[in-house]
């Protein structure tokens, strides 16, 4: 079984490239535009391995989306990343308070990402 | 061009207009936090995708235009004039490049100063001194860690763990005591501690131990994060440090040096509670029994550089024991009695002498004697036989990864779709010949019962037609859906010109953009947004007043140009009106007759009204001076004649000291006409259903002649009439039916409606309309020829020239 991720961004131009890149790396890739798009597709029966999401977006932003997946029955352990390109620790800080796992730093070359999502995905 | 760097260029010329768009709300509401953050994501979205590529300067831009937003967001700087100013020149730079990448692929390499130059100007704005990125190295410095005390639990290592740790360390490898403490709350944050420690680079050795002695078993939560993990790495602390990146401080590193692995203490070891990740022991115990001759190389390989380390008198006995006791214990092992006792001897003269002479010499002696072939062995097997526990698991899950990336299934249902409008135009055009070449089946229902007398089939064929007809219809509408957009696609764009135009000439003009939702079609949309531009110009140039004329006429300061979109039946209304100084007809008069537009007779008998159209006259400009603004030569008739090019019609109405209100009317859409076909002189013609306002037949005796010209009364409004044979210069006299009664057709014209007596009515039908082409382009009097279902051509008249 390859695992899923879920990437949340409001630009089609990011999920395209993060996409592309997972893919390649042998991972099945979900997206949605913004948060509330990413949980309503949580509720609805998608059940990533992994959630990868930027934090400004309309409708809800990252972090609000953060909190409310993490109260979803079967995503209190599930690996959650923040993708900005913010570099200030408050709001790396913010975000883990909130429950997510860590945080990738926009533009992230291909080979970190994978990376790093081999880091969090437990048996990737 | 790539599809990614296309996606971007889609991408980036929306969030522009956004961000342009934005920026106007944000001057009338400054400081609205909701557009302030909208504003700021729509930057930070470019920024954040013009870094996929390798644009340096466009990044830098933006990346300053952030950094300026997100100082202005948080209040630390304050939001004036000038930063508009600047984003807006950031952003025009930022469109350029992308103009230029969509070109040709890269844009030029001279925009650097341009860039750096922006990027100033923009962080010039940022009053405060922004902070540094506190992007603190996570881990203590190596400085600081040699500083600590030994861990205590290197001691429960396995020696064999040690002596592998000890080899690398010999070499030059960098080694590390890792302590990782995982937040109690950690599972809720989605990390695995085991699996991360299981991934740490170079890991070799690693322990769990509870962080307390555990609870009674009904206390227990399996939620909290009660343990604690040891582990021995080799791999460089950067790399250490990147891979607990998320977990600064829960983790603490330490660098070990040679001498710590050494085991001074040469203690035996105990087994320790606890549970040891990736043990090497299975190495050491059966690895010896069998033929592993390397590792015993590297055993004494080791014990003797053991030997020869440095040290005070007591640390070197415990050494001298910890070595024999090894040297011991492998001739043990290998059942090699004799070579054991001498161990015994030779610890025993170096324990007296104090010298590790003879145990040296022992271990030459044994490498000799046990180990032919001398095992340099520089990579010991141990640290290679770590990593490997994991990797059948590995190995099984790559091999499946292949077939997996194809059975990858796109995401979810998007919720818009980006179709090449190519693909559309060719929907549009197979709808049309399938609504026209659905129009043959009447005429074969028709046939059939006249031709064959079948009049049974006839009636299934009529059946089956109005179910092709309604889906046909409906296929029709629904592809027409997909080109309709709101005319806030063009409308978007007039804050921005607004403001530059008006900020150019030092008006102050207020717009307002009413009903931007109406829709249209794209083709109609587009071509509105020249004239609707040329228009607006006008209006600020010509028609709105500097503050200081609005003042002294007692109008307020700022002028209001107002743009309307409305839909009226299969109509959009456009109004664009202003409360400027309107148009005085008699300049216009005067002007006409001076560039010899009318004549004076002419010029006698017109009205106010018909005054102010002649500005839509070809070569007529009334601005005084040419600015660069407006009068370009070119004036309202090429706004008129682009009105007209889509079928639409454009009204002026102006008050002198009032303002001005232009209404253009246009078709929903142009794909597909509805023509009334009209008979007259035994040939069809069609009429643009557009034009026509009723049918009525009208008795011989009620029409009368006014003015030497035929005209009749409707419903108490006088209407011209017109025989159509007449206008189209055709001998024959119009027919009347058997109660002498004369078919009119009314047709709006401009204002005005006439009544064209024609010999019958038929009915109207959907055509494609094709213009003329070739010589037959010469002929005014038709608007285009269009395909009858029964294979004839329907000529249709174009009403403006024919009356």
């Amino acid at each position: 079984m390859s695992k899923t991720i879920l990437i949340v961004d409001d630009s089609a131009t990011m999920i395209m490239s993060i996409k592309t890149t997972l893919e390649m790396g042998g991972y099945k890739v979900e997206s949605a535009g913004d948060g509330l798009q990413a949980l309503n597709k949580l509720k609805t029966g998608l059940k990533p391995d992994l959630i990868i999401t930027d934090v400004n977006m309309p409708n809800m932003g990252g972090m609000e989306f953060i909190q409310n997946a993490r109260a979803l029955p079967g995503l209190r352990f599930t690996p959650i990343l923040t993708l900005t390109t913010e570099s200030h620790a408050s709001k790396r800080e913010e975000a883990k308070k909130l429950g997510a796992t860590g945080w990738l730093v926009k533009p992230v070359s291909g080979n970190d990402l994978l990376k790093v999502v081999k880091q969090v995905v437990p048996g990737a | 061009m790539s599809p990614l760097l296309a996606q971007f260029q889609a991408e980036a010329s929306e969030v522009l207009e956004g961000i342009a768009l934005k920026l106007m709300q944000l001057e009338k509401q400054p400081g609205d936090p909701s557009l302030m953050n909208e504003l700021f994501r729509l930057v930070h979205t470019l920024k954040g995708n013009s870094g996929l590529f390798d644009f340096p300067e466009m990044t830098k831009v933006l990346h300053a235009a952030e950094d300026l937003m997100d100082s202005v967001r948080t209040g630390a700087t304050s939001q004036s004039q000038n930063f508009t100013d600047q984003i807006l020149d950031a952003m025009d730079f930022v469109g350029e490049l992308c103009r230029e990448i969509e070109a040709h692929g890269a844009y030029a390499p001279n925009h650097t100063a341009k860039s750096a130059q922006l990027a100033q100007a923009l962080r010039a704005l940022i009053s405060t001194d922004d902070e540094a990125d506190s992007n603190a190295t996570p881990a203590n410095s190596e400085a600081d860690s040699l500083a600590n005390p030994i861990p205590a639990e290197l001691a429960h290592v396995p020696r064999a763990v040690l002596d592998a740790a000890r080899l690398q360390v010999a070499e030059g490898a960098p080694c590390f005591w890792l302590t990782y403490k995982p937040d109690e709350a950690c599972f809720f944050q989605g990390d695995d501690p085991l699996f991360r420690v299981r991934q740490t680079p170079g890991h070799l050795w690693g322990k769990i131990v509870p962080t307390a002695p555990w609870p009674d078993l009904s206390a227990l939560d399996p939620f909290h994060c009660a343990l604690a993990f040891h582990s021995i790495a080799l791999a460089p602390l950067e790399e250490l440090a990147e891979h607990f990146q998320y977990m600064p401080d829960q983790v603490e590193f330490l660098a070990l040096s040679e001498a710590w692995l050494a085991h001074p203490e040469g203690q035996s070891i105990t087994p320790q509670p606890g549970l040891e990740l990736y043990s090497t022991s299975q190495v050491q115990t059966e690895g010896l029994s069998l033929e592993n001759s390397q590792y015993l190389a590297q055993l004494f390989h080791s014990q003797r550089q053991i030997l020869n380390l440095a040290g005070d008198a007591d640390t070197q006995r415990k050494r001298f024991q910890a070595v024999a006791d090894v040297l011991s214990k492998c001739c043990q092992s290998l059942g090699d009695t004799r070579a054991q006792s001498r161990v015994v001897e030779a610890c025993d003269e170096a324990l007296s002498s104090g010298s590790a002479a003879p145990l040296l010499a022992w271990l030459n002696d044994a490498n000799a004697i046990v180990v032919p072939k001398a095992g340099e062995a520089p990579t010991p097997g141990v640290v290679e036989s770590s990593p490997s526990e994991t990797s059948p698991l590995k190995a099984q899950d790559r091999s499946e990864e292949p077939s997996i990336v194809t059975a990858t299934t796109a995401s979810g249902p998007a919720k818009s779709l980006k179709v090449d409008q190519a693909k559309i135009d060719r929907l549009m055009n197979l709808i049309g010949e399938l609504v026209v070449s659905k129009n043959a089946i009447p005429y074969l229902a028709q046939r059939a019962e006249n031709q064959f007398g079948v009049r049974e089939l006839s009636r299934e064929i009529k059946t089956q037609y109005s179910v092709i007809n309604r889906i046909a219809e409906e296929m029709q509408d629904a592809i027409m859906q997909i080109r309709m957009l709101p005319v806030s696609f063009i409308f978007q764009r007039f804050p921005r010109l607004v403001r530059d135009i008006s900020r150019k000439l030092g008006k102050e003009v207020s717009l307002v953009l009413v009903g931007e939702d109406t829709e249209a079609d794209k083709n109609i949309i587009e071509s509105l947004a020249d004239p609707l531009i040329h228009i607006i110009r006008n209006s600020l140039d010509h028609g709105l007043e500097t503050p200081e004329v609005r003042k002294a006429q007692g109008k307020a300061a700022s002028g209001t140009l107002t743009i309307s979109a409305t839909q009226e039946a299969d109509r959009v209304l456009i109004e664009i009106t202003d409360d400027g100084k309107g148009i005085n007809p008699e300049v216009i008069k005067r002007k006409a007759y001076e560039k010899g537009l009318v004549d004076e007779e002419a010029l006698a008998r017109l009205t106010d009204l018909d005054a102010i159209q002649l500005i839509f006259a070809a070569g007529f400009s009334t601005a005084e001076t040419v600015s660069d603004l407006s009068g370009r030569g070119v004036g309202m008739d090429v706004v008129r004649s682009a009105v007209e090019r889509v079928n639409g019609t454009i009204q002026l109405e102006s008050e002198v000291g009032k303002g001005t209100r232009l209404r253009i009317s246009l078709p929903l859409s142009m794909a597909v006409t509805q023509v009334m076909i009209v008979e007259s002189d035994s040939q069809i013609f069609g009429i643009p259903m557009d034009h026509v306002v009723e049918t009525v037949r009208i008795p011989r005796a009620a029409i009368r002649t006014i003015k030497h010209s035929p005209t009749t009364i409707l419903r108490g409004r006088v209407v011209p009439l017109k025989s159509l044979n007449g206008l189209l210069q055709i001998a024959a006299a119009p027919k009347a039916n058997e109660q002498d009664e004369l078919a009119v057709l009314v047709v709006r014209l401009g204002t005005g409606v006439v009544g064209l007596i024609v010999d019958d009515f038929c009915e109207t039908v959907d055509v494609i309309q094709k213009p003329l082409l070739g010589i037959l382009s010469g002929l005014n009097v038709y608007s285009g020829s269009a395909l009858m279902g029964d294979g004839s051509v329907l000529m249709v008249l174009n009403l403006k020239e024919v009356i």
